[in-house]
């Protein structure tokens, strides 16, 4: 072998050096897109799976129904949230209610959100037990546990009880007689 | 792969052969890819690295895609681009494009493996679109962004600066775990080697310092979206009914009226005397009323629903109690 390398390997080893100024390149200038994780290069190939009660749509989920709620009446159900992926998710409950009556039912009952596992008593009585859950709301609003900007969060396979009871005061106004409201929750997620 | 043999043979033939492959290999790579850098942003084209899955099947977490700049005019439904978001970068499918004034655009994008359309449009003006992507290639480079990464780089970029001086070309680039400590130069064998070699492996770290944070990305990002609609919840609030009155027992000095249950009731708001004037709530128990002594009056009853809710009147009796006589109703 000659005391130096040879002319033809330098200029091959120097062309080989593309190799890693390309991989630098690309790792400076690519967009890092997608980003699932705030831990740098971590790549995520997980997925998230929100369900309610098992389920990617609940239609018919009559536990809150009520059909002569009197003032004082109260009425309560609890939504199982789970994540079926393999990524931690965080998501917040929202409402929407009906109001083709105009009588603003929906906006007169209170709400309250615990993490109890199965409701107190029966209807019209029944109620959810223990504290109200950390950023929950006491009216049937766009938001009623969490928020986009402070969401609740849920492991991979975790799930959690929610305890939702709407409850129409005592002193409700006259003019909620013979109302009608129909309430639709959603459950939104998002990876993070 | 070094091979050391005492005596040469075959197998150092093959070793020799192997070099040569490998140089020749990594010099038509090298080529190619000093040509795409240098080639690749004077025609728009740009890297992406998908870090998490949303575009999956068609593109999965750690695949390397190239991207062209497209103005926005230009951009299809259907087509994959990449927009700001928050601090980083998204790249989902085009589901809708609302057209803007001055050649802007609002994008509607939505992963594959998304139900749902993102949450938010995006103003454009122009985006990279994806047309091509090699699936894994992205998580190498990824890796080799990482300190362990950057450490098999140094040592390729070492190896390959000892091959290019090197007075023993194979042997030289042995590579060590970790930078060497600086070397006594009595017991060096090679102090120009060695000193290459700590230079490879200084600019390694600062090119590491440099780049990480750059790839670091900034903010979490809401690549993937799912949600769950309940419905079937339906309150209603009853229409309080007006019991009905009737007539009840007639005795000597004494009335009786009675009045209907009502159901869900919480009591009852009695009206009498004269011209119904006297009112007297009792419990949702109570059915009837027996007035005795002198007295005549219009008897009506209202249902109550907790403390506000008040029904319309009943049907109204007038009444008659008078002592010793027969008492009146109708």
């Amino acid at each position: 072998m000659a005391e130096h390398a040879s002319r033809s390997t330098r200029i091959r080893a120097l062309l080989s050096l593309g190799t890693a100024a390309a991989v630098g390149v690309t790792g400076t200038y690519a967009y890092w897109t997608d980003t699932v994780q705030v831990t740098g290069t971590a790549l995520t190939t997980g997925t998230i799976d929100l369900k309610v009660n098992g389920q990617d749509a609940v239609t018919g989920w009559t536990s809150l129904n009520l059909a002569a709620m009197m003032p004082g009446n109260s009425t309560a159900g609890v939504l199982t949230v789970s994540n079926s992926g393999t990524a931690p998710l965080q998501y917040y409950l929202g409402s929407s209610a009906t109001n083709a009556d105009g009588k603003g039912l929906a906006a007169a009952l209170t709400l309250t959100v615990t993490g109890a596992a199965a409701v107190t008593g029966t209807s019209p009585t029944a109620t959810c037990g223990g504290a109200a859950l950390t950023g929950s709301a006491t009216t049937l609003a766009t938001e009623i546990l969490g928020s986009p900007a402070s969401p609740r969060t849920l492991a991979a396979g975790a799930s959690e009880t929610i305890c939702l009871q709407l409850t129409l005061p005592g002193a409700a106004n006259t003019s909620l007689q013979g109302a009608t409201t129909s309430v639709t929750f959603t459950a939104s997620g998002t990876s993070y | 792969m070094r091979v050391r043999m005492p005596r040469a043979g075959p197998a150092k033939r093959a070793g020799r052969v192997a070099r040569e492959l490998t140089l020749w290999v990594g010099a038509v790579l090298g080529a190619l890819c000093l040509l795409a850098v240098v080639v690749a942003p004077l025609v728009g084209l740009r890297p992406l690295i998908f870090l998490s899955g949303s575009m999956s099947p068609t593109i999965t977490a750690g695949s390397l895609g190239i991207a062209r700049d497209t103005a926005a005019a230009d951009l299809a439904v259907g087509d994959i681009v990449t927009v700001p978001y928050a601090d980083a970068w998204v790249t989902h499918r085009i589901v809708e494009i609302e057209p803007g004034t001055d050649g802007a655009a609002l994008l509607r994008l939505k992963g594959d493996a998304n139900r749902e359309v993102d949450g938010t449009a995006y103003p454009v003006t122009g985006a990279p679109r994806t047309v091509v992507w090699v699936p894994g290639l992205g998580r190498v480079i990824a890796w080799l962004t990482t300190p362990p990464g950057v450490f098999v780089l140094a040592g390729y970029v070492m190896l390959l600066l000892g091959l290019l001086r090197g007075p023993r070309a194979p042997s030289a680039p042995a590579v060590p775990p970790s930078p060497p400590a600086p070397s006594d130069p009595a017991t060096s064998r090679q102090p120009a080697t060695r000193r290459r070699g700590l230079l490879a492996w200084a600019a390694g770290a600062v090119g590491a310092a440099v780049a990480l944070p750059v790839l670091v990305p900034g903010e979490a990002l809401a690549a993937w979206a799912d949600s769950v609609t309940v419905s079937g919840t339906t309150l209603t609030t009853v229409t309080p009914a007006a019991p009905v009155v009737s007539c009840g027992l007639l005795n000597i000095g004494s009335t009786q009226l009675t009045w209907t249950a009502v159901p869900n009731v919480t009591g009852y708001r009695l009206s009498y005397g004269s011209g119904g004037s006297t009112t007297e709530d009792v419990g949702p128990g109570t059915h009837a009323k027996t007035f005795s002594g002198i007295t005549a009056g219009t008897f009506s009853v209202q249902a109550l629903y907790g403390s506000t809710w008040i029904s319309s009147a009943s049907n109204s009796k007038g009444y008659t109690s008078l002592l010793g006589l027969l008492g009146t109703c109708a």
